[in-house]
């Protein structure tokens, strides 16, 4: 990028600031003729001047040219024009004055509308650049910048450079042109006047920016000072947890105040300065005024400037301050514009970049060519050795286990090979190039390094394993010259070098994972998840997830034939009387009593569980079926047990999960009024509001999973009278917010379980669950269901920074991702370390299979077995102790025959010494 | 049967002696009553930890595959937990539990399980004073076995394990 802010505008806005430029000339004679005209109505149309002597009419719009004398001489008459009296004089010259100030609007209007989209251009482009610019930041260079800055530098400090892309040659010639064309006229009528005019002008142009300077160095302060603020901000709403759990507000707040007094201090010099110039700059130019009436009124009264072109000046000079201080005002802001610009394009610069990505795909590496590693020093910033010259040939494919403590070597050299750390000494080079210099395109498609810091971004899981796909690139659309929006968007991209092709378009590279398109890159998923051990849990969502209504006809017919089918296969497997299936004439033991009296799954609010006590309709059916009593009475007793059971127990602690539905604040309200009304022996006189909140609550109530023994035959007798009689009398205009139980048809509002199994699980055979769940499985799979299920479960919300979901989850969605790429050379850095150690086992095992003729590069502790690996390198601190192959013995440091070992030599570096 | 009878069930066990009623009423508040037939498994050896049963009633084996065959060791140890080595240990099942007559137990999720010992002293106390009878019993059931060998057999090693492999999938 430009260093010099009017290069880099002058570069990529050329042809735009000509042709304002252009504009701007062309309206210059309608200017002076703007200027011209008032004179002439004072002069000759009201005082006359060219009605004396007798003439009666006057003579308008006659126009001669005459050449000038090389050419020849000679006038030629245009136009007659023609002869008026007095008043039509007047009135003629007056539309002409009107008609120009017209015109000199309209050239104002539109060399404005110009301006304004050349500055927008300019700015989409620097922002563009700029973030580009981030993009090819070294990864330790990444790493010491804190994000809020940069964001507070791309979208707010480069606002106020927008505004002045327009400005930069424009206004200036405009503004110039502008006043010395007034100067001139001024001049052109009287030298005297106009020469004291210029005296003042001068002055304002020599004092003024001189008292800006200081204004312009706050300026600077207050730029680097808020953006530190948002930098500090930023830092501190991410630490937010840790700024709590260690109670450590008072501090922080107290940091925030003093930058913001800071802030203060600066904004408020700033203001002084800036009101003390503009004080001055007024008074200046209100001096001028005084001069020309003093001294052009004697010259008048003298005889030696006539009253016309006293008005003609002090009109002139009436538009004259405006542009002068404009211009002062411009160069002011080119002061300031250019010194945040090369402020902000210096934080953007760093002495090391990656090179940018070439247009033309590098030639591929062959898959044996080794990891060489000649002599490889990594230093820290602080001057602490990391890898202490090691020479290593990693032959591919292979298995690498890198063995050390943790922040052993073994940890830098992954991140050296995983291009996390570029700045090291010696060589690393895979295929004869080197990795650090390697573009994204090329490293990316040959290796990819996992750590054990999950990195998630919002969206759904599927978006987040997709993501890695993300890296074909789509031909630009071909764009159908009739639609003007999408040519106006595609020729605005073009116009400041954005990037042509959408993000909406399909960046997927299916090839990379050996799918064709969209439909099998499911399998591809699964294929991925199931070597990270991720399926089950993804299954299992998907699985309780909601059916939706989007299905396809043929979708509906698979699904409602695998209903009689999974439930034929647990009876074949003597599991169906895990499974309690709904029948109209049967009270379901393992549904809540509110599932019970519906039979069906309500759509929208009306019948949701949370409102379906308090609606009106249900309350009739429940007290025509003398249920409010027992169901009362219900509710009574499970808030008594809540309120006996959980007391002191945090109000959203895990093990009050059960009784979820009953909130802590709607318990502390409901209790006193419960006991008061014990006390008085009169539970029938509750209020409404409290009875419709414990009949809600025994809605909820499943007698096997809350167990208090609340459910007897006259109830269940009554629930099923209630369900009759509810679906009997629902008014037709309801019949949209329930879809009852029916088992030749589907309810998109229930989860794909219910749809399913038609049915609850029985809560007595939890242990079951996995059993049941792989059986229908294996149903699912059958009916090429699967597919659809998974997808379900991917369509998860992650939620920002993958907040949704547990750690685990998202270091086996990294994982996923990593393996859904199958890259030639695979880094795990401690990937691995947030499961259990089996389970770690298990999935290094699973790896290692589906990367098979494939290099896995793995950190491992000591104690791991290692077995498995073709080759170990062990590390000790900086120090590579040395190599064992598989089938070898254990050899010396150095494998690398062109690297001599080096003698161990008891020196040490001071560094180490001091470790 | 109710979480009140549970409660009374639960306070019958040595182990529960010191832990409130309320706190008994939760764990049987968190769990699923599950009733084993004779001859079902209750939990598998190399499945994953994901729960503890407490055994109200009934008798079941414990058994260990190996390679060179099924060991049942049931007559040795009996607690009143089961399975709560592994979910402390984030290890997969050790062993296989089959009911023997038909067993009563309450399933405690692995994670309510964990929440618990942190909300609970008294139960975190008795669940490591059942550790400490189970530990116990095995060093005298150690004891007796070691009286058993011939001279100059070697040493059993803890690090040696004798089960089958787990499986990968």
């Amino acid at each position: 990028m430009a260093v010099n802010f009017f290069r880099y505008v002058w570069q990529y806005s050329r042809r735009e600031q000509i042709i304002v430029l252009m504009f701007v000339l062309a309206s210059l004679p309608f200017y002076w003729w703007s200027l011209d005209v008032p004179k002439r109505i004072v002069n000759e149309a009201i005082q006359g001047s060219r009605f004396g002597d007798g003439q009666t009419t006057a003579r308008l719009f006659d126009f001669s040219l005459s050449l000038p004398d090389f050419l020849g001489g000679g006038t030629y008459q245009i136009t007659d024009g023609w002869l008026l009296e007095q008043l039509p004089y007047l009135f003629a010259l007056s539309m002409v004055f009107l008609v120009l100030t017209l015109i000199n609007g309209w050239f104002k209007y539109v060399i404005n509308i110009r301006k304004g989209v050349l500055g927008e251009r300019m700015l989409r482009r620097l922002r563009f650049d700029l973030f580009s610019q981030v993009m090819r930041f070294r990864p330790e260079d990444i790493r010491t910048t804190k994000s809020a800055e940069i964001t507070s530098m791309i979208k707010d400090e480069v606002e106020p450079i927008g505004g002045f892309f327009g400005e930069a040659f424009i206004t200036p010639a405009f503004l110039g042109m502008q006043a010395m064309t007034a100067m001139v006229f001024i001049l052109a009528q009287s030298m005297w006047l106009g020469t004291l005019a210029l005296a003042l002008i001068v002055v304002q142009g020599i004092v003024i920016p001189h008292l800006r300077r200081e204004q312009i160095r706050l300026g600077r302060m207050r730029q680097l000072e808020s953006r530190i603020l948002a930098g500090r901000i930023g830092e501190m709403v991410e630490a937010a947890p840790a700024l709590h759990a260690f109670g450590v507000g008072g501090y922080s707040a107290a940091e925030i105040g003093k930058r913001l007094g800071t802030l203060f201090d600066i904004r408020l010099r700033l203001y002084r300065r800036k009101f003390a110039v503009k004080y001055l700059n007024n008074l200046l130019a209100q001096l001028t005024p005084f001069i020309f009436y003093t001294l052009g009124g004697y010259l008048a009264l003298m005889g030696q400037l006539d009253i016309g072109q006293l008005v003609a000046v002090i009109g002139a000079y009436r538009d004259m301050p405006g542009p002068i201080k404009e211009l002062i005002d411009w160069d002011q802001d080119r002061a300031d514009v250019t010194v945040k610009y090369e402020q902000v394009v210096g934080q953007f610069s760093k002495g090391f970049m990656l090179p940018p990505e070439p247009t033309t795909p590098p030639e591929p590496i062959a898959p044996d060519a080794p990891i060489t590693i000649v002599g490889l020093r990594v230093v820290n910033g602080r001057g602490l050795v990391l890898i202490d010259r090691m020479s290593a040939a990693i032959a591919r494919p292979g298995r690498v286990a890198l063995v050390g403590p943790t922040g052993s070597g073994r940890d830098v050299l992954t991140k050296v090979i995983g291009r996390q750390i570029t700045d090291y000494q010696g060589s690393v080079t895979i295929g004869g190039r080197e990795v650090s210099a390697m573009p994204d395109s090329e490293a990316s498609g040959l290796m990819i390094y996992v750590s054990g810091e999950p990195f998630i971004m919002s969206g759904t899981i599927r978006d987040n394993l997709c993501f890695a796909l993300r890296r074909a690139v789509p031909e630009p659309e071909v764009i159908d010259y009739g639609d003007a929006a999408a040519r106006y968007w595609r020729d605005e991209a073009k116009m400041t070098d954005n990037p042509l092709v959408s993000p909406d378009a399909d960046w997927i590279d299916y090839a990379s994972v050996g799918a064709t398109g969209p439909l099998d890159l499911n399998d591809a998923i699964i294929a991925a998840l199931r070597v990270v051990r991720g399926y089950d849990e993804i299954f299992r969502v998907g699985w309780s997830s909601p059916l939706g209504d989007e299905l396809e006809d043929e979708l509906r017919d698979r699904i409602l034939k695998a209903r009689p089918a999974i439930l034929a296969r647990y009876k074949e497997q003597g599991l169906i009387d895990y499974v309690e299936g709904f029948r109209p004439d049967r009270f379901n033991t393992n549904a809540t009593i509110g599932e019970n009296l519906l039979f069906g799954v309500p759509i929208g609010e009306r019948f949701a569980p949370a409102s379906l006590a308090s609606d009106p309709f249900t309350r009739s059916i429940v007290a025509a079926e003398a249920l409010t009593a027992p169901l009362t009475s219900i509710g009574l007793k499970m808030v008594e047990t809540v309120a006996e059971v959980f007391q002191g127990l945090a109000p959203d602690h895990p093990l009050r999960e059960r009784y979820s539905f009953v909130d802590e604040a709607e318990l502390d309200a409901l209790w006193p009024v419960v006991q008061s009304a014990w006390q008085h022996g009169q539970r029938r006189t509750l209020p409404a509001e409290v009875r419709d909140k414990l009949i809600g609550y025994a809605l909820m109530y499943v007698e096997p999973r809350h167990r208090l023994n609340l459910i007897d035959e006259q109830l269940v007798a009554r629930v099923l009278r209630a369900r009759a009689s509810f679906r009997q009398f629902l008014p037709a205009s309801e019949a949209g917010s329930i879809e009852f139980y029916d088992p030749n048809h589907l309810m998109p509002d229930a989860s794909i379980r219910d749809n399913l199994l038609f049915g609850r699980i029985r809560y007595g055979k939890t242990h079951m669950r996995d059993k049941l769940l792989a059986v229908a499985g294996d149903v699912i799979r059958e009916h090429g269901l699967e597919g659809f299920v998974v997808s379900k479960g991917l369509d998860q919300e992650s939620g920002p920074g993958g907040r949704l979901l547990s750690p685990q989850q998202r270091v086996t969605i990294q994982l996923a991702r990593a393996v859904l790429r199958r890259p030639e050379i695979l880094i795990l850095d401690d990937a691995l370390s947030s499961f259990p150690p089996q389970e770690a086992l298990m999935i290094r095992e699973n790896i290692f299979e589906a990367m098979a003729g494939k290099t896995v590069i793995a950190t491992q502790s000591s104690e791991d077995n290692l077995e498995a690996f073709d080759l170990v390198l062990r590390f000790e601190g900086p120090k590579l102790l040395g190599a064992e192959r598989k089938g070898e013995p254990a050899a010396a440091a150095d494998p690398e025959p062109t690297e001599p070992p080096r003698p161990r030599e008891p020196e040490q570096r001071p560094q180490e010494v001091a470790k | 049967m109710t979480i009140e009878d549970e409660v009374r069930s639960l306070q019958k066990f040595r182990m529960f002696h010191h832990v409130e009623t309320p706190k008994l009423k939760l764990l049987a508040m968190i769990s699923d009553r599950i009733v084993f037939q004779p001859g079902e498994t209750i939990y598998e050896q190399g499945e994953a930890s994901d729960a503890v049963y407490i055994v109200l009633e009934g008798q079941y084996k414990v058994s260990l595959h190996t390679p060179d065959g099924v060991i049942d060791f049931a007559q040795h140890v009996r607690g009143t937990l089961l399975g709560e080595a592994g979910v402390l240990c984030e290890q997969n099942r050790m062993v296989s539990i089959t009911a023997e007559t038909t067993v009563t137990a309450l399933r405690v999720d692995r994670e309510s399980f964990l929440e618990l010992i942190k909300e609970s002293l008294p139960f975190n106390l008795a669940v490591m004073r059942e550790l400490g009878r189970q530990i116990m019993d095995l060093n005298n059931i150690c004891a007796q076995l070691v009286q058993r060998l011939p001279k100059g057999a070697p040493a059993a090693d803890a690090a040696r394990s004798i089960a089958s492999p787990a499986n990968a999938h």
